[in-house]
């Protein structure tokens, strides 16, 4: 990954997966092994995690590495022949930093001031535009096929964010949905969410309504 | 199934309606229920603006609303139940 540049990477055997990200100056973040046959409803499965890992590789970010002082190095091959130890980065420390206690991704937000064919309809923009917290294995954040809870940080609001894949759809479905939701914002709070507005979050072109308290057995009371 | 809770569905469309849309996608699904009996209809995805709605246009989507509600009336009958669920 190194040589190539590349950000992610992935490790496979014959029972799981590993999958890789690396940061600038020698990080190299490795998620738990992912057992091939991972089925469980609130985790991903090794074709989602694929599919996700490839949309970031998509992108075609190259990372040279650099030491401490920003300066590009290159580091030297591992031996076929003999076992070595693996290079560090110069500059580097030995001891490696603590584990972060943080084990939730984070996607940063792009705010979209204007949804056509309303233009005259422009919804307060963030001062500081948030990221955002999708953990989406977890149970309860899933509530259904393209409909998700996320959390805004930092106020930490959980909102519902509805989410269309980036890699197949173009936005016009989520801009209908939004244009109708502007049309109808005298009714927000009431019959209708409130709109918080559109991002793309990573690959996934989102929009982001208000999230409601509700209790289904009334329909059968 | 609730008289309070049907009477606020159609309620909530008809203010939908008022102001020249079409949900367009009628479904139990779509009608959250609060706890007061309020309702919210989410997923406009197939919502349609029009500057002057027709009655036609606003009929075939009130029968769309009685479908639902006869859908539920039957199967709270036989005994069936939905799970709950957020939206």
């Amino acid at each position: 990954m190194v040589h190539n540049k590349h950000v992610v990477g992935v490790l496979t055997t014959m029972n799981g997966w590993v999958f890789l990200s690396r940061t600038p100056h020698g990080d190299l973040f490795i998620s738990r092994l992912i057992p091939c046959d991972s089925a469980n409803p609130y985790q991903c499965t090794i074709f989602q995690i694929l599919y996700y890992i490839s949309a970031l590789a998509a992108r075609k970010i190259k990372l040279p590495e650099r030491d401490g002082n920003g300066v590009r190095v290159t580091i030297p091959s591992a031996s076929g022949s003999r076992p070595v130890a693996a290079p560090m980065v110069p500059g580097r420390g030995s001891v490696p930093p603590p584990p972060s206690t943080d084990d939730h991704s984070t996607g940063r937000m792009e705010y979209l001031p204007s949804i056509p064919p309303f233009r005259h309809h422009i919804l307060e923009p963030w001062a500081d535009i948030p990221e955002v917290v999708f953990e989406p294995w977890r149970a309860g954040n899933t509530l259904g096929p393209k409909t998700f809870l996320l959390t805004l940080v930092p106020d930490e609001t959980v909102v519902v964010a509805k989410m269309w894949d980036g890699y197949k759809e173009l936005p016009n479905e989520r801009d209908n949905e939004a244009s109708i939701y502007l049309r109808l914002s005298s009714l927000w709070n009431t019959v209708v969410p409130r709109l918080i507005g559109c991002a793309q979050i990573d690959f996934l072109i989102s929009l982001l309504i208000e999230r409601i308290e509700v209790i289904l057995h009334i329909w059968f009371v | 199934m609730d008289d309070e809770v049907s009477k606020n569905v159609k309620d909530a469309f008809a203010q939908i309606h008022a102001l020249g849309v079409i949900h367009g996608d009628v479904r139990r699904q779509n009608i959250m229920v609060r706890e007061d009996k309020s309702v919210v209809i989410i997923d406009f995805e197939s919502g349609v603006y029009h500057e002057n709605l027709s009655d036609v246009m606003i009929k075939e989507e009130n029968d769309e609303i009685e479908r639902v509600f006869k859908e539920v009336r039957h199967e709270g009958s036989s005994g069936l139940r939905a799970k709950g669920q957020d939206h």
